[in-house]
């Protein structure tokens, strides 16, 4: 009896070892990684918005796009959604004429194989140039111009619900600095 | 066993991948460009010593009954700690690697070296050991990434490196690639010590 005690003691300290070293590490790390995202961030606000030479935060989340004469040329509009495994964070590229310029997912927890394939161009292409109207799966509305991914569909139509989302934010915003 | 052949044997003489043939997985997965192949043995390299100094350390208490999961929990400590410094520090080969460096918890090596080799054997010498298998698995990753990068891609560590004449050999970039270079090197090392 006394024996399992022994075992359980020694497991537990090893534990508590393990769980104050990943603290440790963690706590660490944490800042380089997040100053990592937000570096990586600036690179993909600008893949999504090509047009745009520099950018200003109007809003949580929200980037205005400037070209070099300091005209506004679109907008990128970070968003959350909640897919099959876990949020997937996005960034997107919206034109003036509130159709989508480019979109990068930022971070995902979808399975790979199946909802990881939302990464993958033959998906994301889908998008360009279209405006919020015809944004949704073809499944799921007979407007709808989105192929959803075979056996994925929550993976896609989080993706497809967040870039309608994004598409309405990048609307509203618009109007409310006078770019009707 | 004496120091010095502690740290040797894990290079050439018992080389993880070509004689022992543990640790394979991983070997197949990242060894089709060079970048990768460092990147992984680097980690690996860490993982293996932290893990060996660590469980010889702790040999004499540890009961028989439960030395595995003990094992595989110090093994993932570090397996986790290298992947939150390569997140914050290397991200891109991170992201590159990507599900291949948590799957070094389970990479035959480390645990085998653990139980054949770290709850045995001194502090020091199981260092060695780590230090000898890692460099040995970081040679061959090493090799067989360059090979494969170099017939299947033409480039090295991403720069082209053979004229523009060159088709590459796309067999080399999948898996029945690395299974055939994995053979011939392990040809040559039985050839150099005439074991053939």
């Amino acid at each position: 009896m006394k024996f399992i005690f022994k075992l359980a003691f020694i497991l537990m300290t090893i534990c508590i070892w393990a769980a104050g070293t990943l603290a440790w590490v963690e706590s660490t790390t944490r800042n380089k990684i997040k100053n990592n995202e937000i570096q990586k961030q600036e690179i993909l606000k600008q893949i999504v918005l090509k047009e745009a030479n520099s950018f200003k935060e109007i809003e949580k989340e929200i980037f205005l796009g400037y070209n070099k004469i300091e005209q506004i040329v679109g907008m990128v509009v970070g968003i959350d959604v909640k897919g099959y495994g876990g949020s997937i964070k996005m960034l997107v590229g919206v034109g003036k004429d509130r159709k989508i310029k480019g979109f990068e997912i930022l971070s995902h927890k979808e399975t790979p194989g199946l909802g990881s394939e939302i990464e993958k161009g033959s998906f994301k292409n889908q998008f360009k140039g279209k405006e919020v109207s015809k944004i949704i799966l073809k499944k799921d509305n007979p407007n709808g111009e989105i192929d959803a991914i075979s056996g994925a569909t929550i993976s896609s139509r989080a993706v497809t619900n967040g870039l309608k989302k994004a598409l309405n934010n990048a609307d509203r915003v618009f109007k409310s600095i006078g770019e009707n | 066993m004496k120091t010095l052949a502690c740290f040797t044997n894990g290079i050439l003489k018992e080389n993880a991948v070509l004689r022992l043939m543990i640790g394979l997985c991983p070997v197949l997965a990242v060894s089709s460009n060079v970048k990768d192949a460092l990147g992984m043995a680097v980690a690996v390299l860490f993982v293996l010593v932290a893990s060996n100094i660590v469980i010889s350390f702790i040999r004499k208490i540890v009961p028989d009954q439960i030395r595995i999961p003990i094992f595989i929990i110090i093994i993932s400590t570090f397996v986790t700690t290298a992947d939150y410094l390569m997140k914050a520090y290397v991200p891109e080969i991170h992201k590159s690697l990507g599900i291949f460096v948590p799957l070094i918890v389970v990479n035959c090596i480390i645990l085998g070296r653990a139980e054949a080799f770290a709850c045995k054997n001194s502090v020091f010498h199981s260092l060695l050991d780590g230090l000898g298998m890692g460099l040995g698995f970081a040679l061959i990753l090493f090799l067989i990434a360059s090979v494969r990068e170099i017939l299947g891609g033409g480039t090295f560590l991403g720069i082209n490196i053979l004229s523009f004449n060159f088709k590459p050999a796309l067999i080399m970039k999948l898996a029945p690639g690395a299974f055939i270079t994995i053979a011939f090197f392990m040809a040559i090392l039985n050839k150099m010590e005439k074991k053939v």
